[in-house]
C-alpha cells in the first residue's frame, strides 16, 4: 500500500505542474477549461491547470507569413490574357478568431485572395502604353482580400499583395516587344526631325545675316566710290576752269601711257577706211 | 479473500469508466449532436464540460463548426451571348444546424457531392443568364465575378442539409484552350495596329517639322535677299544723286573723263582693238594720240 501511495505522491505533483509554460516573446497561448476558451497568455513563464482541466495553444502573432499564389494566365477586363504570379503577406491579429472561426485558415485565405486576383483583373484594361498599373492592381487585390477576411473573421491582417509577374503571354510577347519598339521608332523619328531643324535654323539665320552684311559692304564701297569720284571730279574743276586744255592733255596722256604698250590699235576715220578698202 | 478484492477492484475499474461516458468536453471548434440510442436529441452548442447519460444510452457526435473551403473543378459554362468559358468555384460553408446536417449527409465528406452538384448547376445556370462582358468589363465595381444573387440562391439550396454557405468566388475564370488561340490572334493584331499607328505618326510629325522649318528658313533667306538688294539699291540710288549733282558743275569735264574710263575699259582687255575713231570715246583719246604721233613721224 505504501508503495502505491509514493507513486501517488510523486506522480500528482509530477502532473500539477505539467501545466507550466514558457511563452515565446513572439507567441501567445490559448489557454481553453474542459475546451472552452478561457484566456490568453502573452509571452513569459505562465501557469495553467493541467490536463484534461486546461490546455494551450500556441500561435505566432508577430511574424509576417506569405502564401505563394501559383503563376496563371488571367483574363482582364477588356479579353485579353496576361500571366501572372502573385505573393499575400499577413500577420495573425486575432489569435482567437484564428482558431475559431475558420478551420484552416491559410487555405481560405489562399482561396480568397485567388478569388480577389480573379475579380480584380478581370476588371482592368491593358492599357498601350503602360499595361496594367501593378501598384494599383496590387493595392485592389489587397483591400479586396482584407475585406472578404474580415467578413470571415479570419483574424488576419493583409500586410502585402506583392505581383512578382505580370507580362503579356509567351504568345504574344513579341507582338508587345514590338510596339513598344515602335513607340521607339516614332521618338527617333521627331528627334531626328528635331535636330534637323535645331541645325538648319541657325544655319539659315547665318546665311541670312552674311547676305545683309555683303550687302552693306557693297553700300560701303558704292559710298566711297562716289564720294572718291566727286573729290576727284570737284579737285579737278578748279584747274580745269583754268586751264581745260592742260587738264585734257594730261588725262590723254597719262591714258595713253597706262593703254598703250601692250595695244595694236587700228584707228579707223573716214579716211582711213577708205584707205582700207581700197589697199589690196 | 484476496480474489474477491481483485474481482471488485476489476469491477470498480469498469464501472468507473463506465461512469465516465456520462462526462464530455466540447471545445471552441466543435459543436455537438447528443444522441439516444443512435437517435439525434439536440444540439451542444457551448464549449466546456458536459453531463450525458452513460453509454449506450447517450451518445456525442461532434462536428467542427468553423468555416471551411471546399475547391471545385473548372467547368465549362456557356454565357448569354453563347461565349463559353471555363468557371472554377470555391465554396467557404459551415455547418449550421447540426441535427439537419447529421440527418441528411452526415459528414464534410458526404456534404462535398451535394454542395457541388447545386455550385456547378446554379453557376452554368447564372452564366446563361448574363453576356460574356458582365463578366468581364473594365467599369464594374461589384466584388466578385460572379452576380450577388447567386450566393443567397445557392446557400438556399444548401439550407435543407444544415448548412450555410458564406461565399462562393471564381478562383479561376478562363477560356477552353481552341478559344485561347483568338484572343492571342486578336491581341497581336490590336498591338500590330498601335505600333503601325505610332509609326505613321512619328512619320509625319516628322515631314511636317522638316517641311515647317524648311519654309522658315527659305523664308529667312528670301526676307535677307530682299533687305540686301534694298541696301545696295538705295546705296546706289544715294551715289547717283551725288555724281549727278557733281557732274552737273561742268559737263564737259565729265564728258572727258567718262571717256577716257570708258576706252580704258574697253583697253583693258587686251589684244587687237579695231575702233571708229570719229566716234566717242575714241575720238577723244585719239585727239592727243595724233598729236603724238605726229612728232615721232
Amino acid at each position: 500500500m505504501s508503495k502505491a501511495l509514493k507513486v501517488i505522491l510523486i506522480l500528482v505533483p509530477l502532473w500539477a505542474l505539467s501545466g507550466l509554460m514558457v511563452i515565446n516573446t513572439d507567441e501567445v497561448g490559448l489557454i481553453a477549461r474542459f475546451g472552452a476558451l478561457n484566456r490568453v497568455e502573452s509571452s513569459g513563464l505562465r501557469f495553467r491547470l493541467p490536463w484534461p482541466i486546461e490546455g494551450d495553444q500556441r500561435l505566432q502573432v508577430t511574424e509576417v507569413k506569405t502564401i505563394e499564389l501559383d503563376k496563371r494566365l488571367a483574363l482582364t477586363g477588356d479579353a485579353n490574357l496576361v500571366e501572372v504570379q502573385a505573393n499575400v503577406q499577413y500577420i495573425i491579429v486575432n489569435p482567437i478568431d484564428y482558431t475559431t472561426q475558420s478551420d484552416a485558415p491559410n487555405q481560405l485565405l489562399r482561396a480568397i485572395s485567388e478569388g480577389a486576383l480573379s475579380t480584380k483583373i478581370g476588371r482592368v484594361g491593358v492599357d498601350p502604353d503602360s499595361f496594367i498599373n501593378r501598384s494599383k492592381l496590387q493595392q485592389a487585390i489587397k483591400s479586396a482580400t482584407q475585406k472578404k477576411s474580415d467578413e470571415l473573421k479570419l483574424g488576419m491582417r493583409i500586410e502585402a499583395v506583392e505581383i512578382q509577374e505580370l507580362n503579356a503571354p509567351s504568345q504574344v510577347i513579341d507582338a508587345f516587344y514590338d510596339l513598344s519598339s515602335a513607340r521607339g521608332d516614332k521618338e527617333t523619328l521627331i528627334l531626328s526631325a528635331k535636330t534637323y531643324r535645331s541645325k538648319l535654323m541657325p544655319d539659315s539665320r547665318g546665311k541670312a545675316s552674311s547676305l545683309v552684311e555683303k550687302a552693306k559692304a557693297d553700300a560701303k564701297k558704292i559710298q566711297t566710290d562716289a564720294i572718291a569720284d566727286t573729290k576727284r571730279f570737284e579737285d579737278l574743276l578748279e584747274t580745269w576752269k583754268d586751264e581745260p586744255q592742260a587738264v585734257k592733255d594730261r588725262a590723254i596722256s597719262a591714258f595713253w601711257k597706262k593703254a598703250a604698250p601692250s595695244l595694236n590699235i587700228m584707228p579707223v576715220t573716214k579716211e582711213t577706211e577708205v584707205y582700207l578698202e581700197s589697199k589690196p | 479473500m484476496k480474489r474477491n478484492k481483485s474481482i471488485a477492484l476489476i469491477i470498480g475499474t469498469i464501472g468507473l469508466f463506465w461512469l465516465s461516458t456520462c462526462l464530455f468536453i466540447i471545445d471552441e471548434r466543435q459543436v455537438g449532436v447528443l444522441t439516444s440510442f443512435g437517435n439525434p436529441i439536440k444540439t451542444i452548442d457551448t464549449p466546456g464540460l458536459h453531463f450525458k447519460a452513460p453509454w449506450p444510452v447517450n451518445e456525442i457526435q461532434r462536428f467542427d463548426r468553423r468555416a471551411r473551403v471546399l475547391n471545385l473543378e473548372p467547368t465549362e459554362a456557356f454565357t448569354k451571348d453563347t461565349k463559353n468559358l471555363i468557371l472554377q468555384p470555391f465554396v467557404v460553408w459551415r455547418i449550421e444546424n447540426p441535427l439537419t446536417f447529421l440527418e441528411t449527409v452526415k459528414s464534410a465528406e458526404g456534404a462535398a457531392a451535394p454542395m457541388k452538384d447545386v455550385v456547378q448547376s446554379r453557376i452554368a445556370a447564372v452564366a446563361g443568364q448574363i453576356d460574356f462582358n458582365q463578366f468581364l468589363n473594365t467599369t464594374s465595381q461589384s466584388d466578385g465575378l460572379l452576380p450577388p444573387s447567386t450566393l443567397n440562391e445557392i446557400s438556399k439550396e444548401m439550407n435543407r442539409f444544415g448548412i450555410v454557405v458564406l461565399d462562393v468566388q471564381l478562383s479561376h475564370l478562363g477560356l477552353p484552350v481552341q478559344n485561347e488561340q483568338s484572343i492571342y490572334e486578336r491581341m497581336r493584331a490590336d498591338r500590330s495596329r498601335i505600333a503601325n499607328k505610332y509609326r505613321s505618326e512619328g512619320e509625319e510629325q516628322s515631314v511636317t517639322m522638316r517641311a515647317k522649318a524648311d519654309r522658315e528658313a527659305s523664308n529667312l533667306i528670301a526676307d535677307a535677299e530682299k533687305n540686301a538688294a534694298d541696301i545696295r539699291s538705295k546705296a546706289e540710288a544715294v551715289a547717283a544723286k551725288k555724281y549727278a549733282e557733281t557732274y552737273q558743275k561742268d559737263p564737259e569735264l565729265y564728258k572727258l573723263l567718262k571717256d577716257i574710263d570708258r576706252a580704258q575699259s574697253i583697253f583693258e582687255k587686251g589684244g587687237t582693238v579695231v575702233m571708229d575713231a570719229d566716234k566717242r570715246p575714241f575720238s577723244t583719246v585719239m585727239s592727243l594720240r595724233e598729236k603724238q604721233e605726229a612728232p615721232s613721224q
